[in-house]
């Protein structure tokens, strides 16, 4: 009844995608696409350009993520951050002019058209990371021109700057190759994007760019041996830092905030940007200096923290070099530090549901139904300062239709109910206090972490041994790399495909972060993309 | 001159102020507020979110009351600031229109939940978790073009979190994609009104606006260029993204040449020293209360300046230490999840209830429904309350269960007349009273879904549809609440 057009009506949801798309190689591609930067590469990318910052900028509205990444194919420009981004351009534009390197002029009243155009030409393929169209040359001239007429040179070099840090050539980075057909070859210049934006965080360096421009990123092993130089990069240890945490969560620890009634240590104590600080060194000791991998992130008996943060865990002061040794501590790996602990708890108790649901998704890849596909409407226990949380959630066992999932979700969670909301160790709960109880047992169905385990110490421990998530591993840096919803079915092709690469790699490989992405870096699955009507 | 126009005519007097009245061109501009739209004044929509869900003990409609005959003003009744002359300069009754025992059926945990306010959906996946169409302010002023004669199309405001999940976000564009809202009152104040400041300049002043629009209008249309040529080489779903960008372009671009026609005096600005912080869970919170009030001030002055028809705003509690209200300073988890409702609070489930912690989210709800008073009395002053509906939900009924069933339901403001003020109306609980806890996968269970209140929303600005959101049952989306007009 009139009703097309209409949100919800016909042509709307975003279902029915088309099953998995094989190229007649058996190879399966990510379809073509453009993505927008995020933020950070945002800032970054102008910053390599002209070497100001913003002010706009430093406060962007936040990205939207996608299974936890920044990086992903749901940016849009929308209307507030085409707002915050015009503004952040002309301050940007304005910074750069005022700096004599910026396009100088040695005649600007006579030559100012033939400077500005050598401008152009140089700023533009810098700025898009790949040759100018010459459309692009001509209509960058015309907004020389709007404001120089009348004005002055560098106002046409500002507003220059300003629309190319406004357009779409500098704001999204494109897999859409340069030939037509049903797959296409990545150009070698969005090779250079690609693989400087996934490991760096920022635009391809001029290494890369010669790459580029000689030709040489088709080849797997040049792209593998770029890929290693920029792994060693302060921008690489940076930005895969990152990573590792927003796949984990544990990103958001400086935004949460706690009862101050339950725990005014969080606030107190400063917390937040302590276990933010620990995660930060922890990954990177783990990954650049020890070269260690997936193991030692989880099975660590050590961490690197402030002396604040060491005694909030009844852990010896930290050494010359930052260590705290948790030997003793009733804590293991980076699933029994402060972020991961208090991210997935509650303000004012601990969070088993949160944290078990955390562990399966995200570190062993276990398929958790979400409550709403099941019909479920969840409703917290009720609040009982008489009973333990472990003794509230208990009610989940007993009711069947909750206990389907909940049997595996709390196995896992309660092992972590030695420690409390703020992720401090503790040996009871509620009021009159009862011992807490960490023991469980996780069933054998549940990956490959079944067992009867005393606390999360142990649990760390056979999760930093377990198989299942090493690969689960594989396949979040693949979900970071691809940058997609993993709920398209090609994606989801694309993701088993990289598995296939991933499982022939030596054992200790598997195991390594720079290594996994080397692989992908590698493989023709990063070069080719799909044609999608 | 119509009844409306005339209308229009006083609002517009009252808006510009006496500084501008003074101005000798602003005459000449004056019926650009009465835009052509056959003669009445054009509508405006906000969207109000509140946290918390509510205390129903204290909020839905009591034995004694009718539709046109209710008391609002009895002990801890949280809608008691919409009936405060003291308070408010005088009782704004017979401009709300309650209705009780709405549902947002988002078929999702509650905290989820407040996307399904605005777009009717239901929402799926979790990281994150998002509607899958369009909300009601985007569908109006965007694909259906009614913000389009206005300088600024839509505004997203917000209190304490810029996060556009399902959960933390009211507007959100085609298929469901969260568009960001503004935290900072002054970044709102800019966008609103920044264009419009230069306009009490000299002339040297007015000349030089002039030429830094031509230049950002040939920096805009350098991108439109680019997008355009993009979009030919990409796939629908690329295309969805390209589209937004160049919306968002061309809301730039119109926010240069548009404001031009609108001659009001520009509020004064926000001073960014009453809110040095804006964002939850990095001290916010003290500021929360100062930036919803300038927040709503500027909504309002915008609307009641023809420079935008089309708003919503999420609002933040005021979980901190020593708030005003003397509540716990956790309220999510000692005011929400603490509050032990009654039969009428707990879904007609019957439970005893404990009055103490009923009171507490009341006084919660209280505050809420006071900001709503407030915004009504701004927009009164402006002369904009007859041409405005204002509908103010929150995520959940009752909190403590996270249920999405009989979510507050306040319709505010004159609505242009479309809809019948001063009323409340109860629609009927999900479940028949004889089987209180009927089966939701049963023929008795019936809960009345809000998609029919986007759906009259949406008739009422004159857009023919009968079907909003997106529900797997398509009695829930279709077909217009009755009662209403």
């Amino acid at each position: 009844m009139g009703s097309s057009g209409a949100p919800g009506g016909a042509g709307t949801s975003n279902g029915g995608a088309p099953a998995a798309g094989t190229a007649a190689s058996g190879a399966s591609y990510l379809p073509v696409r453009v993505r927008r930067l995020t933020d950070d590469e945002w800032r970054a990318s102008a910053f390599a350009l002209f070497g100001v910052n913003s002010m706009t900028a430093a406060t962007f509205t936040p990205d939207s993520t996608q299974t936890g990444f920044a990086v992903n194919d749901g940016q849009q420009v929308d209307p507030v951050l085409a707002g915050q981004i015009d503004t952040a351009a002309h301050e940007i534009a304005a910074g750069a002019v005022a700096l004599s390197s910026t396009a100088p002029c040695a005649d600007p009243t006579n030559g100012g058209e033939a400077c500005a155009k050598s401008f152009i030409a140089t700023l533009v393929p810098q700025a898009y990371r790949r040759p100018a169209a010459q459309t692009e040359l001509d209509g960058l001239l015309v907004v020389y021109h709007a404001a120089a007429d009348g004005g002055a040179y560098t106002d046409g070099i500002q507003a220059v700057i300003a629309a190319v840090l406004d357009s779409p050539g500098f704001i999204y980075v494109t897999e859409m190759g340069s030939a037509t057909g049903d797959t296409v070859n990545l150009t070698d210049f969005e090779i250079a994007s690609e693989l400087s934006y996934l490991l760096t965080g920022n635009p391809p360096d001029s290494v890369l760019n010669s790459a580029a421009q000689a030709g040489q990123l088709q080849s797997a092993a040049n792209r593998q041996s770029q890929a290693r130089r920029l792994l060693k990069t302060a921008n690489a240890q940076t930005q895969l830092t990152k990573v590792i945490e927003q796949w984990l969560g544990i990103d958001s620890v400086a935004q949460i905030s706690k009862d101050t009634t339950a725990y005014p240590d969080f606030a107190s104590l400063n917390l937040a940007p302590a276990m933010k600080a620990e995660a930060d060194a922890f990954i990177s000791e783990v990954v650049w200096n020890e070269g260690k991998g997936v193991a030692e992130l989880f099975g660590a008996n050590w961490t690197i923290a402030s002396a604040g943060l060491a005694s909030f865990y009844g852990a010896p002061p930290p050494d010359s070099t930052g260590r705290v040794s948790l030997v003793g501590t009733g804590r293991t790996g980076i699933l029994d530090q402060g972020a991961f602990l208090s991210v997935y708890a509650h303000a004012s108790e601990s969070g088993p549901v949160l944290r078990g649901v955390a562990i399966l998704r995200n570190v062993a890849c276990v398929t958790i139904a979400d409550p709403s596909s099941l019909n479920i409407v969840v409703v917290p226990p009720m609040p009982d300062p008489t009973k333990t949380t472990r003794q509230r959630y208990a009610v989940h066992a007993t009711d069947p239709v909750c206990a389907s999932c909940h049997t595996k979700i709390d196995s896992v969670g309660f092992a972590f109910e030695n420690f409390d909301g703020e992720g401090q160790l503790r040996t009871t709960d509620a009021i009159p206090a009862q011992p807490v109880d960490s023991t469980t047992t996780v069933a054998t169905s549940t990956a490959d972490l079944g067992g009867s385990y005393a606390d999360s110490a142990s649990l760390g421990t056979a999760i930093a041994n377990s198989t299942a998530v090493r690969q689960c591993f594989a396949r979040k840096m693949f979900q970071y790399a691809a940058a997609r919803n993993d709920s398209d079915t090609t994606v989801k092709a694309a993701e088993d495909a990289f598995v296939s690469i991933w499982n022939a790699l030596p054992q200790s490989s598997q195991n390594s972060l720079i290594e996994v992405l080397v692989a992908y870096a590698g493989s023709p699955a990063f070069i080719t993309r799909k044609v999608v009507p | 001159m119509s009844r409306s126009a005339e209308r229009s005519r006083r609002a517009f007097l009252r808006a510009v102020g006496s500084a501008a009245i003074a101005s000798p061109f602003v005459r000449l501009l004056e019926p650009s507020v009465v835009q052509a739209d056959g003669g009445t004044v054009p509508m405006n929509l906000i969207v109000i979110y509140h946290p918390h869900g509510i205390a129903a003990e204290y909020w839905a409609m009591q034995s004694t009351d009718t539709e046109t005959s209710f008391n609002i003003t009895y002990p801890y009744c949280s809608l008691q600031p919409l009936d405060d002359a003291t308070t408010y300069g005088k009782s704004y009754k017979s401009q709300i229109l309650v209705i009780d025992h709405l549902s947002n059926l988002s078929n999702a945990n509650g905290h989820s939940s407040a996307a399904t306010i605005t777009t009717g959906s239901q929402i799926t996946g979790t990281s994150p978790a998002l509607p899958q169409n369009s909300s009601i302010d985007q569908f109006l002023a965007v694909q259906s073009g009614l913000g389009a004669n206005s300088p600024v199309t839509s505004i997203a405001v917000g209190v304490g979190t810029d996060a556009t999940d399902a959960g933390s976000n009211l507007s959100f564009g085609p298929g469901g994609a969260g568009l960001p809202k503004i935290i900072d009152p002054s970044a709102t104040f800019k966008t609103l009104f920044a264009s419009l400041a230069s306009a009490s300049q000299s002339p040297a002043a007015v000349a030089a606006a002039a030429r830094q629009s031509a230049i950002q209008k040939s920096i805009l249309d350098f991108s439109i260029a680019q997008i355009t040529s993009l979009e030919t080489k990409l796939g629908a779903a690329q295309k969805l993204k390209l589209d937004q960008h160049l919306t968002s372009i061309r809301d730039l671009e119109k926010n240069l040449s548009g404001m031009s026609g609108v001659k009001c005096q520009a509020p004064t600005a926000p001073d960014p020293t009453t809110f040095p912080k804006t964002v939850r869970y990095n001290g916010g919170e003290p500021y929360f209360d100062v930036i919803t009030n300038l927040q709503l001030d500027l909504i309002a002055q915008a609307m009641a300046c023809g420079i935008t028809r089309f708003a919503t705003c999420y609002l933040g509690d005021l979980s901190y230490m020593g708030n005003p209200l003397n509540l716990p300073a956790d309220n999510h988890g000692s005011v929400a999840h603490t509050y032990n409702a009654s039969t009428v609070g707990n879904d007609d489930h019957t439970q005893t209830g404990v009055p103490a912690t009923q009171q507490l989210l009341a006084t919660l709800n209280k505050y809420f429904y006071g900001k709503l008073a407030r915004l009504l009395q701004k927009l009164d002053s402006l002369g904009a309350l007859d041409n405005t509906l204002i509908y103010m939900s929150s995520d959940m009924g009752n909190p403590a269960s996270h249920s999405t069933l009989n979510t507050p339901t306040v319709l505010a403001g004159g609505a242009g007349g479309k809809f019948r003020m001063g009323r409340r109306l109860a629609q009927p609980f999900q479940c028949p009273s004889t089987d209180q806890w009927c089966s939701t996968t049963g023929p008795e269970y019936d809960p009345t879904a809000n998609n029919h209140l986007l759906v009259s929303i949406a008739q009422a600005f004159g857009v023919n549809v009968n079907k909003f959101g997106t529900q797997p049952n398509p009695n829930d989306s279709t077909g217009a609440l009755s009662g209403l007009t």
